[in-house]
């Protein structure tokens, strides 16, 4: 154990509790939004779809993701990596 | 007069519902009110067991909804506490040997005499969970720090919001040298996931497990720190402003040097 891990376990933190909150903030979202893998990944695929009907999108990093935080609002994330002639550019929305 | 039904849930099995229904119930009558602890578990009969009056019973509420006797004949009377009565659970009959509309009836009937009717409700969330939240008017919802009780618990939440509202959260079996060492969620951690209202928190204790053995609650031997937590726990449930210590493990020092350091 490292200096610093054992500070940070002297104050209660970098134990595995952290791993079992954001865990459960991630499994527990899904529960409430009532969304399991296969809706998920339709979700994914009629997004994946609408956008590329008004933009040259690269399929393989467009990914679709739920952010939740105790204090704050619960955001999906799509992040689509747009073709624009020379390069590609990524429109984080 | 009209009591209060309250349903003591929690999705998963094994977090210490029982154990939670028993000792509120104890610390409810012995504050003076009248009281009955319905056993909701058909088919698995532990509430007698954990009171400490399996002797006594004579019928159960299967008997009761289906008219094989009165109310009145099941009520086993606690031994300690004249005010204190239990209706146990069927040990042989199945789930769907009662319905909901039963269990509403019952409930109603035995508000009109009682201060409070508590339910022990039984794991899961099918038949015997539909017929425990029937009867009540609020809920308590119990769960231990850790990941399925959690995420269960939340599921059970959901569930309660949309019949008896908002319920109030337990949690049990907290180990303060475990939220030490920042392997257990702490109550903070818990009420960041469910943002429920929080009604106690019960430590660790070895004293649930020799009053399991005796049948003799843990409310009802001062001094232990799980059976100090629920006399808390039912004073709050009469209103009283019972402050909840703070047992999240931390001493105050090394609390606010963390504050400083990490920023929590």
């Amino acid at each position: 154990m490292t200096l610093t891990e054992r500070i940070q376990h002297f104050f209660g933190k970098g134990g595995s509790k952290d791993a079992a909150k954001s865990r459960l903030l991630l499994v527990l979202q899904d529960d409430r939004l009532g969304l399991t893998a296969e809706k998920k990944e339709a979700l994914r695929k009629d997004i994946l779809e609408a956008i590329r009907k008004h933009l040259d999108i690269d399929a393989e990093g467009f990914t679709m993701e739920f952010v939740s935080s105790p204090t704050d609002q619960n955001k999906m994330h799509v992040s689509a990596p747009v073709q624009v002639g020379r390069g590609t550019v990524n429109f984080s929305k | 007069m009209s009591g209060r039904a309250i349903v003591v849930t929690s999705g998963k099995g094994g977090v210490g519902k029982t154990t939670a229904t028993a000792n509120i119930g104890l610390g409810l009558a012995s504050q003076g009110k009248k009281v009955v602890l319905i056993d909701g578990d058909i088919g698995l009969r532990n509430l007698d067991l954990i009171m400490g009056v399996e002797n006594r019973v004579v019928y159960n509420i299967v008997d009761v909804v289906s008219g094989r006797c009165q109310p009145r004949q099941a009520l086993v009377k606690d031994k300690r506490i004249s005010s204190l009565f239990l209706i146990p659970a069927s040990q042989i009959d199945q789930k769907e040997a009662i319905n909901a509309d039963q269990m509403r009836d019952l409930s109603a009937q035995l508000k009109e005499e009682f201060d409070f009717v508590l339910i022990d409700c039984p794991a899961g969330i099918e038949q015997g969970f539909r017929n425990a939240v029937a009867a009540a008017d609020e809920a308590i919802v119990v769960t231990t720090p850790d990941v399925s009780p959690v995420r269960d618990a939340d599921r059970v939440i959901g569930l309660l919001q949309s019949s008896l509202g908002e319920p109030q959260l337990i949690i049990n079996r907290m180990s303060m040298a475990m939220v030490k060492r920042g392997d257990m969620l702490d109550q903070q951690d818990v009420l960041d996931i469910l943002a429920v209202r929080l009604l106690g928190i019960v430590p660790e204790d070895e004293a649930v497990v020799i009053a399991g053995n005796k049948g003799t609650p843990v409310v009802l031997n001062g001094g232990s720190p799980s059976g100090d937590a629920y006399g808390r726990i039912a004073r709050r449930i009469l209103g009283e402003d019972v402050p909840i210590p703070e047992l999240n493990g931390h001493n105050s020092l090394a609390k606010r040097l963390g504050k400083i350091l990490f920023g929590r």
